[in-house]
């Protein structure tokens, strides 16, 4: 209230000032005029020029510096003038030169005040520093004062003394001293009541009194003005008035006041009086004020549309509706908005209503009002612009206000909206809201509003996050044209929104590239890799366009892409993301597809180089090793198959880790094969289980690898072989085992074999089977002489009695004995044979040959040399030992064992002629010859008989060697001793059977002889 | 008794083959007896089997080609057939040391083929390495498919080494039933039968080798002495001298020419020329050794035998009696 009070108050002052300023610039001007000439060019150089600050400021010095120096003269001339001793004026000049002088240090006063108001001006400091230094309007006003109480002390009847004193008064008030200027005020009204400043003296006083908030006084001030309706402060008295009544809490008498001010207002202008006196407009304005104190709202329009008559109304509303806003009164204000635009709908003021009213929706949060109501202002807008006339060709158009209204209000409640529907996650009709209001904006704004960029961006962001992708990638790509168009746009919304155009439309089609949207997409991803080349998305938005050239199978665009993100981007090692990596997948996979292995190992090779970290190495050496290992496969599909074995083998020797080496092992093997390099494939196979024991073809090649050095007579590789075979094959481990040991023997390691199979014995549980291994080991070790071990394997038949094999070594051990003639020994060792009848016969027919041999010793041994008296003892005792070595060959000869039999008949046969022939050559010493004859005779009665068994027993001998078919020779032997004693002589020449001779394979020259 | 210690390690030996791996004991390597043999068709075809030492060709280790020539598994390859000349002619030499990489290159590039592993069989022969000699013979008859004459006979010669007679003999019999060109099988049959004094067997394959080589002086003088056996005198003494006439450095079918003659046949005037006849070889050094008779009194006595006896009589001359100048001239 307060405030209002000092505008009008400087309002009214600058009045008077100006009032007084008239007088004295036409004064000055006519002294300036006497003194010399006005110059044209100086009036146009001082004329200030719109926008042109710096020099209209310079302007104003130069206007002031003139004025001063006028005024400067003037106080001197003046002083002068007065101070003239040797001619000083008379007293009527003397008061007249006084006034002028006053008024002079008042100008003078202006003139410090330009300066001292202009301190802070570089411009003027620069120009004219010492006179900003010292300027003093406070001096200039102290000797105006001076100069005007000298006056009115020396002249008191000076005829314009009326004036001396409201100077005076004025300057009093300059100096802040109100005490002083209200007395002179009071004595001008008192002392010159007929002067026409005395309502300006009343109204002054009231001032005075209205600051020091004197009201009463202040108001019985006013009021006298009423006295002097003529006079030009009257309608300020009025108003004035109204006020004091309002601070007297009287707004009903202030609102008549200003009625009257207006109806004053009016009458003026209806008489087409100066203008400055109708007050109508201040006056409707603060009975806004007035108004909300004492009337009600539904009233207000037609009220105010009846004070305000022919002007318009609403802006006065508006102040009222401001003034409800103050007191939240929103209810209040919507209804007078209403009825405002009810009332003035066609208006152009009327907007600041419909925008107003929005507003007051939105401070009671009624957003969904809110917004129709800004959609009704644009409706009401369009109505407006479509109704004015069509500017002129060349002529600039100006936008109606409500156009900047809708845009400013769209803007800032739109973005509000936005953000709170962010803020709290709806409701989504706020989001609807919202997105009208944006919408709202965006069809008015343009790139003169500096927001518009943010706007647009902030509105693209509320389409995406509404799903309306594709709207929101449009709006997002405009933001790039506002740039192109020298638009300001944040970097960071700038990217954003680049990238937003992107990504919505990628959101749009689901990931579903047609035609058009993939050209388009290659648009706006161009776009953003040239404005941001570093920015975060490059990589991906690269990445994207080769993946969908990927995903619509055109491999040729997408593989070098993949390539350039996988290889060459990478290896500026300023980027770090996924799409790298599945870049160089994806690149991989085209070359999968396009079975360019050779493509894919070296890539992957590069990759390899440069050393990736964690599972990624693993993967990329699958990759590797697995297109290195199609390679190759390709190069065997062609046909090359030495190379592709030599590649195999190579790569199975690089890449050992790899789960593919056991194969490519396998597969070189395998060529080599089919190559006809059979002993090489089968060394490869035997290779493969010490390279890769683990493979699951170990077993298979191992097979192949044996079989082949088996079918080529390569016992001793085969059985190398047989015993990695063996370590593959577990279920058969002991019989590759022991045909191992069998092919070692057979190639000569008989050593190596005989200790095989004893621990193959060891391990077998079969004693059948452990007798049989050893018993090979046996005959291995005697074979290759080596007696240890022979020894050894025989202690262990012994040891545990395994039979017959215990029992052999004892016959053995007999033969020996007997061998040796240790006869005891060798009788000994058969009987311990003999009485196990479990053994083989062959075995017991040994034993018993052997006592048959010993018993026969001892009965050639048997002299028969004796005197007659023991002759028969003698002849007694041979025959028993006769009887004891034929009963022994025969039992042997009964086992029916046929070398044994044969053996036995024979040498019993022997024993029998012996027999004969040592009874026959008895020597008889110490009888006659007649008693040698009678001996002979009666001993050959035993003889012959004995003789004849003989010659049967060798005949026998020859019939069991013939049925045995005994071929070395015994059957001839036999034979000849048979004649011998048959006393048959020689008809056949001893035949000698020689070995077959060889026989080798000789080309027929006559033949073809096969392949060539 | 020492002989029945030294048939105990033959017969060790003999034991140890029978229990050792056979053929192809790893399975698959080789295919069935009816694939085998075709495969082998082309390797034994145009082939004809001669005394080793015979078969001409030198005896040569592989040369560099042969050592790193591929294997050929669908038909003969171009090395095999050097190989097997090399291969003869080294048994012929008994080169084993040479014989044995050259039988491997064999079994190496011709891996269908049963002559490396003969050869190799052959090499162990010569080696004494009894039993890998009888698992090589039958890995080549494996190769073969079926039965080969050849191999069956190797594989007899292989018992026969190893004092099995009667299994030689076995095979031997065999082998000559599917080669009867195989000469030397039927004189070792004949042999063994002759000493064991099996006269008809005997001599049916004395009459074996005759039917192929006419003039085989062994088997004649065989035959000769089978026949006395027989008592076919007269075709002794025409064997007899058929074998003098192929062979006169025998001084024992000289004289029993000579006694057939005298004793069997009662011809002292044949003998007479039979004696005669070996007093000129051995005057001619075409026999070496002496005989254990006098025989310039044996020639005295005849020849004044044959004087009484012309005297009531002229004796026939038969036309079986060799003459000192046909012997000569058959010489």
């Amino acid at each position: 209230m307060k405030t209002q009070a000092m505008d009008l108050k400087m309002r009214f002052a600058h009045l008077i000032a100006g009032a007084l300023l008239l007088s004295i610039s036409m004064s000055a001007t006519v002294a300036n005029a006497k003194n010399k000439k006005p110059d044209a060019g100086i009036e146009e150089q001082l004329t200030l020029k719109l926008g042109d600050e710096t020099g209209n400021e310079v302007k104003s010095l130069k206007t002031e510096l003139l004025v001063m120096r006028s005024n400067k003269q003037a106080v001197a001339q003046l002083k002068k003038i007065l101070n003239n001793k040797q001619r000083p004026p008379n007293k009527k000049l003397e008061s007249e030169l006084l006034y002028r002088l006053g008024e002079a240090y008042m100008n003078r006063a202006r003139n410090e005040r330009f300066f001292e108001v202009h301190k802070n001006s570089d411009q003027i400091l620069s120009f004219v520093p010492q006179l900003i230094k010292e300027a003093s309007e406070k001096e200039q006003v102290l000797e105006a004062i001076k100069t005007y109480q000298r006056l009115q002390a020396g002249f008191p009847h000076f005829y314009k003394m009326d004036i001396v004193i409201y100077n005076t008064a004025y300057a009093f008030q300059q100096m802040g001293d109100d005490k002083n200027a209200e007395t002179q005020l009071e004595l001008l009204i008192k002392e010159h009541a007929s002067s026409p400043l005395v309502p300006d003296a009343y109204l002054n006083v009231g001032e005075l009194r209205f600051q020091h908030r004197d009201f009463t006084a202040a108001l019985e001030n006013f009021r006298a003005i009423r006295r002097f309706p003529q006079a030009r402060v009257f309608p300020y008295g009025l108003y004035k008035a109204a006020w004091t009544y309002y601070n007297l809490q009287d707004a009903t008498s202030g609102l008549k006041q200003l009625e009257e001010v207006v109806a004053f207002g009016r009458q003026i202008a209806q008489t087409k009086q100066d203008s400055k006196l109708d007050l109508r407009k201040e006056a409707l304005m603060d009975m806004a004020l007035f108004y909300s104190d004492v009337k009600k709202a539904p009233d207000a329009v037609k009220y105010f549309q009846a004070q305000a008559e022919e002007l318009d109304a609403i802006p006065y509303i508006m102040r009222l509706v401001e003034l409800y806003n103050r007191h939240s009164d929103y209810k209040d204000i919507e209804s007078v908005l209403k009825d405002v635009l009810k009332t003035f709908p066609d208006s152009p003021s009327a907007a600041q209503a419909h925008e107003e009213l929005a507003w007051n929706y939105e401070r009671m949060k009624q957003r969904a009002e809110a917004g129709q109501q800004l959609a009704s202002f644009d409706q009401w807008c369009d109505k407006l612009v479509a109704s004015l006339p069509k500017p002129k060709k060349g002529q600039v158009v100006v936008a109606p206000d409500c156009v900047e209204k809708i845009t400013d209000a769209s803007k800032k409640l739109s973005v509000k909206w936005h953000a709170i529907w962010k803020k709290q996650g709806g409701p989504d009709d706020l989001a609807v809201s919202a997105e009208q209001t944006y919408r709202l904006y965006l069809k008015h704004a343009s790139l003169r509003d500096a927001e518009l960029p943010a706007v647009r961006y902030s509105f693209s962001e509320l389409l995406f996050a509404r799903s309306k992708f594709r709207e929101a990638s449009e709006n997002y790509a405009i933001l790039e044209e506002y740039a192109l168009k020298g638009a300001k746009v944040d970097a960071k919304v700038a990217h954003d929104a680049a990238y937003g155009a992107i990504f919505a439309l990628e959101k749009s089609n689901a990931d579903k590239w047609s035609d058009v949207d993939e050209k388009l997409f290659a648009k706006l991803s161009d776009s953003y890799i040239r404005r941001f080349p570093q920015g975060q998305y490059a990589l991906d938005l690269q990445f994207k366009r080769a993946f969908i050239a990927y995903e619509k199978e055109r491999y040729d665009e997408a593989a070098p892409q993949f390539k350039r993100i996988g290889w060459v981007i990478v290896g500026t090692g300023t980027t770090s993301s996924d799409k790298i990596q599945k870049s160089q997948d994806l690149y991989l996979d085209i070359l999968n597809i396009k079975k360019d292995y050779k493509g894919i190992k070296d890539a992957a090779k590069t990759l390899l180089d440069r050393k990736p970290e964690g599972a990624r190495i693993t993967q990329v050496e699958k990759i590797y090793s697995e297109a290195y290992f199609s390679e190759i496969q390709q190069t065997e599909e062609k046909g090359d198959l030495a190379g592709a074995v030599e590649a195999y083998k190579s790569f199975a020797l690089e890449n050992t880790a790899s789960e593919l080496a056991p194969k490519a092992w396998w597969n070189a093997s395998q060529l080599q094969f089919r190559l006809g390099d059979a002993q090489g494939g089968a060394n490869t196979c035997y290779q493969m289980h010490k390279l890769f024991p683990k493979s699951t073809n170990g077993r298979d090649c191992l097979t192949k690898a044996a079989q082949t050095f088996e079918a080529m007579g390569r016992l001793e590789l085969a059985a190398k072989v047989l015993l990695n075979l063996a370590l593959v094959e577990s279920e058969k481990q002991a019989h590759w085992r022991e045909v191992s040991a069998d092919f070692f023997a057979l190639s000569g390691d008989k050593e190596r074999a005989a200790t095989m199979y004893q621990k193959l014995a060891d391990e077998r549980k079969d004693k059948k089977e452990q007798v049989a291994l050893l018993d090979k080991a046996a005959i291995l070790a005697r074979d290759s002489g080596d007696m240890k071990a022979l020894a050894s394997i025989e202690a262990r038949f012994s040891r545990e009695g395994i039979e017959p094999q215990a029992s052999r070594l004892i016959v053995e051990q007999a033969e020996q004995a007997f061998e040796k003639q240790d006869f005891t020994k060798a009788f000994n060792l058969s009987k311990k044979i003999i009485s196990r009848d479990s053994l083989p016969k062959d075995l017991l027919a040994r034993a018993r040959y052997v006592q048959a041999e010993v018993l026969a010793d001892e009965y050639r041994h048997q002299s028969l040399k004796a005197n007659v008296a023991r002759v028969g003892l003698v002849l007694a005792l041979k025959t028993e030992k006769l009887e004891k070595a034929q009963k022994a060959y025969q039992s042997s000869i009964n086992y029916g064992d046929p070398k044994i039999s044969v053996k036995g008949l024979r040498r019993l046969a022997d024993v029998y002629i012996d027999y004969a022939k040592s009874v026959r050559s008895m020597e008889l010493k110490g009888i006659s010859e007649t008693d040698i004859a009678a001996f002979r005779a009666e001993t050959e009665q035993l003889v012959v008989p004995m003789e004849e068994k003989g010659i049967e027993a060798m005949g026998q001998a020859l019939a069991a060697a013939k049925k045995a078919q005994l071929r070395d020779g015994e059957i001839a032997d036999l034979q000849i001793e048979v004649n011998r004693l048959n006393l048959k002589s020689e008809v056949t020449s001893p035949v000698t059977v020689r070995s077959p001779a060889l026989y080798v394979p000789k080309f027929d020259s006559s033949s073809a002889g096969g392949a060539s | 008794m020492k002989s029945s210690i030294s048939s105990l390690k033959s017969g060790i030996l003999v034991s140890l083959a029978s229990v050792l791996a056979t053929a192809c004991a790893t399975g698959g390597g080789t295919p069935s007896d009816k694939i085998a043999a075709e495969r082998s068709k082309a390797y034994i075809q145009g082939l004809s089997y001669v005394l080793a030492g015979k078969a001409g060709g030198i005896c040569a280790l592989p040369t560099t080609a042969q050592k790193v020539a591929l294997s050929s598994s669908d038909a003969p390859s171009k090395e095999w057939k050097d190989l097997l000349s090399k291969a003869s002619a080294c048994a012929g030499d008994k080169n084993w040391k040479t014989l044995e990489p050259v039988a491997q290159a064999l079994a190496r590039i011709d891996i269908n083929a049963p002559w490396g592993a003969y050869f190799m069989s052959v090499s162990a022969e010569g080696t004494g390495d009894w039993q890998r000699a009888l698992w090589m013979v039958e890995l080549a008859q494996k190769k073969a498919g079926v039965a080969n004459g050849l191999f069956l006979y190797q594989h007899g010669r292989i018992w026969a080494g190893l004092k099995e007679t009667t299994k030689a003999m076995s095979d031997v019999q065999k082998a000559v039933s599917l080669e009867p060109k195989l000469v030397a099988g039927h004189l070792f049959l004949a042999e063994i039968h002759h000493r064991d004094l099996e006269w008809d067997q005997a001599a049916e394959h004395y009459a074996s080798v005759l039917s192929v080589e006419a003039e085989n002086p062994q088997a004649l003088a065989g035959l000769g002495d089978v026949r006395i056996n027989q008592n076919r005198a007269s075709d002794a003494a025409e064997l007899y001298t058929k074998a003098i006439s192929a062979q006169s450095s025998r001084l024992e079918w000289w004289l029993r020419l000579g006694s057939i003659y005298e004793t069997n046949l009662k011809n002292n005037e044949l003998a007479l020329s039979t004696y005669k006849g070996l007093r000129t070889s051995l005057d001619k050094g075409e026999v070496k050794q002496r005989p254990s008779i006098d025989l310039q009194a044996k020639i005295k006595a005849l020849e004044d035998a044959v004087v009484s006896a012309r005297q009531p009589a002229q004796a026939t001359v038969s036309s079986a009696a060799v003459k000192p100048d046909q012997l000569r001239s058959k010489k």
